[in-house]
C-alpha cells in the first residue's frame, strides 16, 4: 500500500506536479486495487509496475485532476501566516481526531476523569495546608498550651493565673488573650428559646485577628470590666436570623442566658476564629482575683509573637518563663510546661497526616492518568508511522508534522481539561463539604475550585506535552524510504517495550492506591465491630444548654424532674441524664484524684480520671452493665454523703487485687467521695482509644456541664424527638432542646473521619483501577493490531487460537505482574504513613495485599482478554497474502 | 444498454461520465476503483473512462455538492474513500436522464438510430 502511494508521488514529481496526500492515497489504493485484479490478489509487484503506473496515469489527463482535486487539508504553514496556519492545523486536527473516535474519546476520557478526581483532593489540601491564613500577620499567631509532661499532654487547656504571669513575663510575645467555646440560650419575643454556639474571649483577641465588623465595632479594653455594662458581638447568620440585618440592630439587646447584653457590632459570615463560625463573642469580664487564681485549667490562649521571633525561640523563653511559675506554686505546676504551637499546625496538626495520605493518592492518580495518556499517545503515534512517512515522502518538512502532532495532542487536552473542569467543580464542592462535616478546618474555601483546575490542568498538560513531543520527535525523524518499505509495521521493539512499562508503572501505582484502600477498609469495618461498651440501638438522645434564665429552676431539679417525666412516656423503657456523651466530640471534665487512703503522691503524680456526672438509672439506659455494687439512686442527693462509681480500667490502674467498694476518692478539690460501684469500660472519646479510667458522680452532688437527655424505647428512638422536647418545654418553656439525635448516629458521627477518609482514598484507587484497566487494554490491542499477520501466519501454521490467546495472555500477564510486584514492594514501606489511621490491621497487611493483587490481576486480565480474543481471529489468508 | 457504438463522438463519452457516476452511486456509496470496474463491466467496455479523469470528475462533483466523499476503515482492508448522492446529486440525477434521454431521442429521429 504504502509503496503504491511512493509510486504515485514519485511519478507525480517526475513530472513536476503535486497532488494532496489524501488523494495521492486515493489514487494508489486504486492503483493497487487494479494491478491485483490483474494480477491476482497479492501479487508479487515486479518491473511491469513503472509501465503500469506510467500507462494509467497519463500526463495529459492528470492536469485535470490536479486542477479538480480538492486543496490539501493542512497547508503548509509560514506562508499565509502563522494565524490561519494554526487555524488550518487545527481543522485538520480534529478531522484526524474525528478519523480515530475511540481514540480520543479515550484519551479525553483519562484527561477528564483524572483533572477532576485529582483537582477535589487538591482543592482539599490546598484549602487546609496551603492557602494563607485570613489573619494579619498569621505567621506569627501561636497557640500557648499547657503541656502536661507526665501524662504526656502537650494540648492541656491553660490556666488564668499562669496566663497572666508568663504573658507579662515573656519577652517573645508582643500580645496574647484567652478564650474559651461556650454555648448560651437566647430568650427570644417569640418564647422559642434559641440555643447560641459562641465564644467568650478577652477583649484583645478580635483586633489580634484582624476581625472585621460589618456593623458597629469590636470590643476595647474596657468592654472587659466586670463593672462595665455587658457588650455582644454578634455573626452575620445570627443578625439576619433575628434581627433582620436590620442596620439598627447596633445598641439593642440581646437576653442571653437570661442576662441582657448590649449588640456593639456584626461579625462576617465568613470570619471564624480557629475554625469555629461563631452566633456570638461575648467579653471575658475577669475579676482581678483571676490573676492568683492557680486552681482548675479550662482556656485556650492566643499569642502574636514580636517580629523576629521565632517559634522555637518563643518556645525556649516561654518554657523558662514557665519554670518559674513551677518554682512558685510547686503544687499545682509542676509536671508541667508551655508549648507553643503555629496557628496552622494548630489547626491543621490533627487531620494533616489524612491530608498527604489524600495528595499521596492524588499524585498516584495524576501519575497514572498522565501514564496512560503517554501510552495511548505512543500506541497512536506508532500506528501513525506510516501516515507520517508518507506526509514526508511528499514533502512535510519534519517541523511541521511535530507542530501538527502537537496541535492534536493540545486540542485532546484540552477538550479532555474542560470535561474534568466542569466534573470537578461539582466534586470539589461534595469533597470540602464533607470534609467540613467531618471537623476538618478548612482555611479558605473561595476560589478553591479555580486553583485545583488550575493545578490539575498545568500538570496533565505538561504531561500531554511530553507525550506528544516524543512522538512528534519521532516523526521528525521518519525516513521516508524504511517507513514505506515497512508497511508502517517497522517500529514495534523499543516502543513496545516503554508502553508496556508504562502499563507497568500505572498498574503499581493502582496497586499502591488500592492496598491503601484496603487496608483503611479493613481498619472502618474493625472500628464498626468496636464494642463501645453500651448499647447505642434504641436510644434517643438531646442536649439542652446550661439554663440561665432567672425564672429556671435549678439544675438539679429541672433535670430530675424531665427524666421523671421522659420514664412516662408511651413506649419508653428507661431514661436518664448525663453530662458528657460518650464519642459525641466532647472531651468533658478531666482532673486528678488520689485514693483519700493512700498518702498524697509527688506533685504531678497525681492519677488522673474523667470525670462523667450521671442521673440515676444512667447505666441501665444506656446497657452498660454494672459489675460490683449498686448504681445511684435518688436517695444520693446534694446534702447526702458523696458517693461515685468507677469503671473496671480504673480498678484495674488502681488496684486490680483489692475490691473498691467502700474506698474513698480525694479529687482536686478535696472532696471526697465513697466508691459504692463498678461499671463496665466504655468508649468515651474514640471507638479505637483505650479504655479510659471514669469516675462517675451522681448528677445531684456534681451539676457540671451540659445536661444530655438518654431515653431508651422498644420503638424507633427518632419517632421520639418531638415528645421529648415537648416535655422539655413542659417543664421549663425557656430551655431550647439542640442534638435531638438516636445515639447509633452519634457512634457512627464518631466515625466521619475515618469514613471521610476511606471513601476519599476508596474513590482515588476505583479511579486508578480503572485507569490502569483502559491502560492495559489499549496497550495489548494495539499489540494484538500490530501482530495481526504474525498471528495469522502462526494460525496458518497449525497454531490454535487457544495458543494465541495464552500467548497474549501471558505477556501481559508479566506486564501486569510486574506491576503488581512493583507496587507491593512500595506499598509496605508507605502504608506506614497509614498507621495512625489504622485499626485492627497491621500497614503491609499480607492479607490485604493479597486481595487487592487478586484484584488487580483480574480486572488487568479481563482487559487483555478482549482483545487478545480477536487476535484468535486473525485472518490466515490476509496473513498470507501480507495485507 | 448499449446506446453508444464503441467509435462513438469522444465529447458525448466524457460527457457521459457525469451521469454515468451519479447512477451508479444512486443506491450504493461506491470507491474510485467500485465505480470505474462496474462502469467498464456493465457496459461491456464501451464505456471505459481515463483513471485520471474518473477522478477529476469525482473531484468535480464532490466540489458541487451532489456526491460526498468520506474514508472508511474496514477490518482486514486498505481504507478507501467512498462516495455517496447528496439529495442535491440525486436531484441532478433526475434532471440529466431527462436531458439525456431528450437527447438520444433527438438523436434517433435524426440519425436513424433505432432503440432496441
Amino acid at each position: 500500500m504504502a509503496d503504491w502511494q511512493a509510486r504515485v508521488v514519485t511519478h507525480l514529481r517526475q513530472r513536476g506536479l503535486e497532488l494532496p496526500s489524501e488523494v495521492v492515497e486515493e489514487l494508489a489504493t486504486h492503483l493497487e486495487d487494479a494491478w491485483e485484479s490483474a494480477h491476482g490478489p497479492g501479487a508479487a509487484v515486479d518491473a511491469d509496475v513503472e509501465a503500469f503506473v506510467a500507462r494509467t496515469l497519463r500526463r495529459a489527463d492528470l492536469a485535470a485532476l490536479v486542477r479538480r482535486a480538492p486543496p490539501p487539508p493542512a497547508p503548509e504553514p509560514g506562508e499565509a501566516g502563522a494565524l490561519s496556519g494554526l487555524g488550518g492545523e487545527l481543522r485538520y486536527s480534529l478531522r484526524v481526531l474525528q478519523r480515530a473516535p475511540v481514540f480520543s474519546l479515550a484519551v479525553i476520557l483519562v484527561i477528564a476523569l483524572g483533572i477532576a478526581a485529582t483537582s477535589a483532593a487538591f482543592s482539599l489540601v490546598y484549602s487546609t495546608l496551603l492557602a494563607p491564613l485570613p489573619y494579619p500577620d498569621a505567621d506569627r499567631l501561636v497557640m500557648v498550651w499547657e503541656h502536661n509532661l507526665p501524662r504526656n499532654q502537650p494540648r492541656n487547656v491553660i490556666n488564668p493565673g499562669n496566663f497572666f504571669a508568663w504573658s507579662e513575663r515573656s519577652t517573645s510575645i508582643e500580645a496574647a488573650g484567652m478564650f474559651r467555646n461556650e454555648v448560651s440560650n437566647l430568650a427570644t419575643d417569640d418564647g422559642t428559646p434559641e440555643e447560641l454556639r459562641g465564644m467568650m474571649v478577652q477583649t484583645n483577641i478580635l483586633s489580634m485577628v484582624g476581625a472585621r465588623p460589618l456593623a458597629g465595632r469590636v470590643f476595647v479594653e474596657e468592654d472587659g470590666n466586670p463593672a462595665a455594662p455587658r457588650t455582644v458581638v454578634i455573626g452575620e447568620g445570627l443578625w439576619r436570623r433575628r434581627f433582620g440585618g436590620a442596620a439598627d440592630t447596633i445598641g439593642r439587646t440581646l437576653t442571653m442566658n437570661g442576662e441582657p447584653a448590649t449588640v456593639i457590632g456584626v461579625l462576617p459570615a465568613s470570619f471564624d476564629l480557629l475554625g469555629r463560625r461563631g452566633d456570638y463573642w461575648r467579653p471575658a469580664a475577669l475579676p482581678p482575683e483571676a490573676r492568683n487564681a492557680f486552681r482548675g485549667r479550662s482556656l485556650m490562649a492566643l499569642a502574636r509573637l514580636r517580629p523576629g521571633v521565632s517559634v522555637a525561640a518563643a518556645q525556649q523563653e516561654l518554657a523558662s518563663v514557665f519554670e518559674g511559675l513551677v518554682r512558685e506554686h510547686p503544687a499545682f505546676n509542676t509536671g508541667w510546661t508551655l508549648n507553643v504551637v503555629p496557628l496552622r499546625e494548630q489547626l491543621v496538626s490533627e487531620t494533616r497526616p489524612a491530608l498527604w495520605v489524600l495528595f499521596a493518592a492524588v499524585v498516584a492518580v495524576l501519575v497514572v492518568a498522565c501514564a496512560n495518556v503517554a501510552a495511548l499517545m505512543l500506541v497512536r503515534a506508532a500506528g501513525r508511522r506510516h501516515e507520517l512517512a508518507v506526509k514526508v515522502a511528499l514533502g512535510a518538512r519534519p517541523v511541521h508534522l511535530a507542530r501538527q502532532l502537537m496541535v492534536e495532542t493540545l486540542l485532546l487536552v484540552g477538550t479532555g481539561g474542560l470535561a474534568g473542569a466542569a466534573l470537578a467543580a461539582s466534586l470539589t464542592r461534595m469533597v470540602t463539604a464533607t470534609a467540613r462535616e467531618a471537623g476538618v478546618v478548612l482555611v479558605t474555601d473561595t476560589g478553591v475550585g479555580a486553583v485545583a483546575v488550575g493545578f490539575a490542568a498545568v500538570l496533565t498538560l505538561v504531561t500531554a506535552v511530553i507525550c506528544g513531543v516524543g512522538p512528534a520527535l519521532g516523526a521528525s525523524r521518519v525516513s521516508a524510504n524504511d517507513a514505506l518499505r515497512e508497511g508502517g509495521r517497522g517500529a514495534v521493539g523499543r516502543r513496545g517495550t516503554l508502553r508496556g512499562w508504562l502499563v507497568a508503572g500505572e498498574v503499581a501505582a493502582a496497586m499502591l492506591l488500592l492496598s491503601g484502600a484496603g487496608l483503611l477498609t479493613r481498619s472502618y469495618v474493625a472500628l464498626q465491630q468496636v464494642d463501645p461498651g453500651f448499647t447505642a440501638s434504641g436510644v434517643l438522645t438531646a442536649r439542652v444548654a446550661r439554663l440561665g434564665s432567672a425564672a429556671s429552676r435549678s439544675e438539679v431539679a429541672f433535670g430530675t424532674e424531665v427524666v421523671e417525666r421522659l420514664r412516662g412516656l408511651p413506649g419508653v423503657t428507661a431514661a436518664a441524664a448525663t453530662s458528657f456523651l460518650p464519642l459525641d466530640g466532647n472531651p468533658g471534665i478531666g482532673s486528678s484524684f488520689r485514693l483519700a487512703d493512700r498518702p498524697e503522691p509527688p506533685d504531678g503524680e497525681r492519677p488522673v480520671a474523667d470525670y462523667r456526672p450521671v442521673t440515676p438509672g444512667y447505666f441501665a439506659t444506656l446497657g452498660i452493665p454494672l459489675r460490683m455494687g449498686r448504681d445511684f439512686t435518688a436517695a444520693d442527693a446534694a446534702e447526702r454523703p458523696r458517693v461515685a462509681i468507677v469503671s473496671e480500667s480504673f480498678v484495674r490502674m488502681l488496684s486490680p487485687e483489692v475490691s473498691p467498694i467502700g474506698r474513698r476518692l480525694a479529687d482536686s478539690l478535696g472532696e471526697t467521695q465513697e466508691i459504692v460501684g463498678v461499671v463496665g469500660d466504655v468508649s468515651i472519646s474514640r471507638l479505637d482509644g483505650e479504655a479510659r479510667p471514669v469516675i462517675y458522680l451522681p448528677f445531684a452532688q456534681f451539676p457540671a456541664g451540659t445536661l444530655t437527655f438518654v431515653v431508651r424505647t422498644s420503638g424507633d428512638p427518632a419517632a421520639l424527638g418531638r415528645s421529648l422536647e415537648a416535655t422539655v418545654r413542659a417543664v421549663d418553656p425557656n430551655q431550647p432542646v439542640s442534638d435531638i439525635r438516636p445515639l447509633e448516629s452519634v457512634v457512627a458521627r464518631s466515625l466521619n473521619r475515618p469514613r471521610l477518609a476511606t471513601g476519599a482514598l476508596g474513590l482515588f484507587a476505583a479511579a486508578a483501577l480503572l485507569l490502569a484497566a483502559i491502560g492495559v487494554y489499549g496497550v495489548v490491542a494495539y499489540g494484538v493490531a500490530e501482530r495481526r499477520a504474525e498471528f495469522g501466519v502462526r494460525i496458518a501454521l497449525g497454531a490454535q487460537p487457544g495458543d494465541v490467546m495464552r500467548l497474549v495472555l501471558r505477556q501481559s500477564l508479566v506486564m501486569i505482574g510486574s506491576g503488581v510486584l512493583a507496587g507491593a514492594a512500595l506499598a509496605v514501606p508507605l502504608s506506614q504513613w497509614l498507621r495512625s489511621a489504622l485499626y485492627g490491621v497491621a500497614p503491609g497487611d499480607p492479607w490485604t495485599l493479597a486481595a487487592v493483587a487478586a484484584l488487580l490481576v483480574a480486572a488487568g486480565t479481563l482487559a487483555s482478554y478482549l482483545p487478545a480474543r480477536s487476535g484468535t481471529r486473525a485472518d490466515p489468508v490476509a496473513a498470507l497474502r501480507g495485507d | 444498454m448499449s446506446a453508444l457504438p464503441p467509435d462513438a463522438p469522444r465529447e458525448a463519452k466524457k460527457g457521459s461520465a457525469e451521469l454515468v457516476i451519479l447512477a451508479l452511486l444512486e443506491h450504493t456509496p461506491r470507491h474510485g476503483y467500485d465505480l470505474a470496474a462496474r462502469i467498464e463491466q456493465e457496459s461491456g467496455g464501451v464505456l471505459a473512462y481515463n483513471f485520471a479523469s474518473l477522478y477529476a470528475t469525482l473531484y468535480k462533483l464532490e466540489g458541487r455538492g451532489w456526491i460526498t466523499g468520506r474514508w472508511v476503515e474496514r477490518a482486514g482492508q486498505r481504507r478507501r474513500r467512498y462516495y455517496r448522492l447528496t439529495p442535491a446529486g440525486a436531484a441532478v440525477l433526475e434532471q440529466q436522464r431527462d436531458e439525456w434521454l431528450q437527447f438520444m431521442l433527438a438523436l434517433g429521429r435524426v440519425a436513424g438510430i433505432r432503440f432496441a
